[in-house]
């Protein structure tokens, strides 16, 4: 883990930056995006899925963008970005990305 | 095994076999050559639907995959009584065939059991200490036993059979006895067993057996979590769905008695 990324369930939103963690394989099952990293096989909600689709793994994204790009394609509740950012940590926790303070 | 090594002036004797593919040598040794003898026979007797008269039988055999040939090579020192050395045997064996086909096959934890014409095979997949092996004592004794422990699944359908002795708790020791499957009056399929079918098997109590269709995605997370060296395949995720839907997709079937599973098997294998 680079300096600076925190580790997961010890970040708050404010500034965040969120980037894609590499997996070792994914497959789109009738909608659904199963991902394999190491030995766990994982299946992601629409919404993950599709904020993943969103991040890359090279460069970091802010939890602003994220969130404007989450509620342009699913729209999102008024407390949206909170929804965010509870979606991105619990990604976080399964280490599919990671967060740091931007 | 336990410490390989064992004392330069100990008898040895050779055991060749194939299972899940891969051949095997054992190199059994004993203080005596009686002891050497009858630990061989116990060795021949446990696992002697994998036996084969030499090496290059299973070497020219069609492989599953050219470069599973090499053998594995085991020692095998007398422990403190032959029930103990197969006991630790059977796992070792198992761990070292299928560490062999890691990335070549699909390998499930899995009793699997095919029909001994046709070769139609249903994979019955749980967890360790769940089920596996009665499930494959009690239905091989109608199906042709093809493995209660991991069955390898090739790219193009086919099941590899690793019909090892089956553990048997008794009650006069902690140490499982490894009965071979003749003895256990389990069949022994005739054709080259395929995929026909996969079910996820809970021993829940639920009776009647529940059943009920797994949609593809969450098939992948179940049998994922019961697979050997996931991540070792090539594209295990196209891998594992693409025999998913040869198979005609999985079916979790919650139970309480491995008898009970029997239509549920037939039905699997009908369909195919």
């Amino acid at each position: 883990m680079e300096p600076g990324v925190m580790e997961p369930g010890t970040v708050e939103p404010g500034t965040v930056e969120v980037r894609r963690v590499p997996v070792d394989d994914e497959l789109l099952v009738d909608g659904e995006l199963v991902v394999l990293r190491g030995q766990d096989v994982l299946v992601l909600s629409e919404v993950a899925s599709g904020a993943l689709d969103h991040l890359g793994s090279e460069v970091w994204t802010s939890l602003a963008s994220l969130t404007d790009a989450v509620e342009a394609r699913f729209g999102l509740p008024d407390e949206g970005a909170q929804a965010v950012f509870s979606l991105v940590s619990d990604l976080s926790d399964v280490g599919l990305v990671e967060l740091r303070r931007g | 095994m336990p410490p390989s090594a064992s004392p330069t002036d100990w008898v040895r004797r050779a055991v060749v076999l194939t299972t899940l593919g891969v051949p095997v040598q054992l190199r059994l040794s004993a203080p005596t050559a009686a002891q050497a003898d009858e630990l061989a026979q116990a060795v021949r007797r446990a696992w002697a639907w994998t036996l084969i008269d030499a090496l290059t039988d299973a070497l020219t055999e069609p492989p599953v995959d050219a470069s599973a040939g090499d053998p594995v090579d085991l020692d095998v020192p007398l422990l403190d009584d032959v029930e103990t050395t197969l006991h630790h045997l059977s796992s070792a064996l198992t761990l070292g065939v299928i560490e062999r086909q890691a990335g070549r096959l699909w390998m499930l934890h899995a009793a699997a059991l095919a029909d001994p014409a046709s070769g139609a095979t249903v994979v019955l997949v749980a967890p360790s200490g769940t089920g596996k092996s009665t499930a494959a004592r009690t239905l091989a004794r109608r199906w042709g036993y093809v493995t209660d422990e991991t069955a390898g699944i090739a790219a193009d359908g086919r099941v590899v059979p690793h019909p090892k002795p089956l553990s048997i708790v008794r009650p006069t020791t902690t140490v499982k006895a490894q009965v071979s499957p003749a003895d256990a009056g389990l069949v022994r399929p005739e054709a080259a067993p395929w995929l026909a079918g996969i079910a996820i098997i809970e021993r829940d109590g639920a009776s009647p057996v529940a059943t009920t269709p797994v949609r593809t995605a969450v098939a992948l997370a179940r049998l994922g979590e019961q697979t050997s060296y996931v991540a070792r395949m090539e594209r295990p995720l196209s891998f594992m769905a693409s025999l998913i839907e040869r198979a005609g997709g999985v079916r979790l079937a919650r139970y309480r008695e491995a008898a009970e599973l029997e239509p549920l098997v037939a039905e699997l294998m009908e369909r195919a």
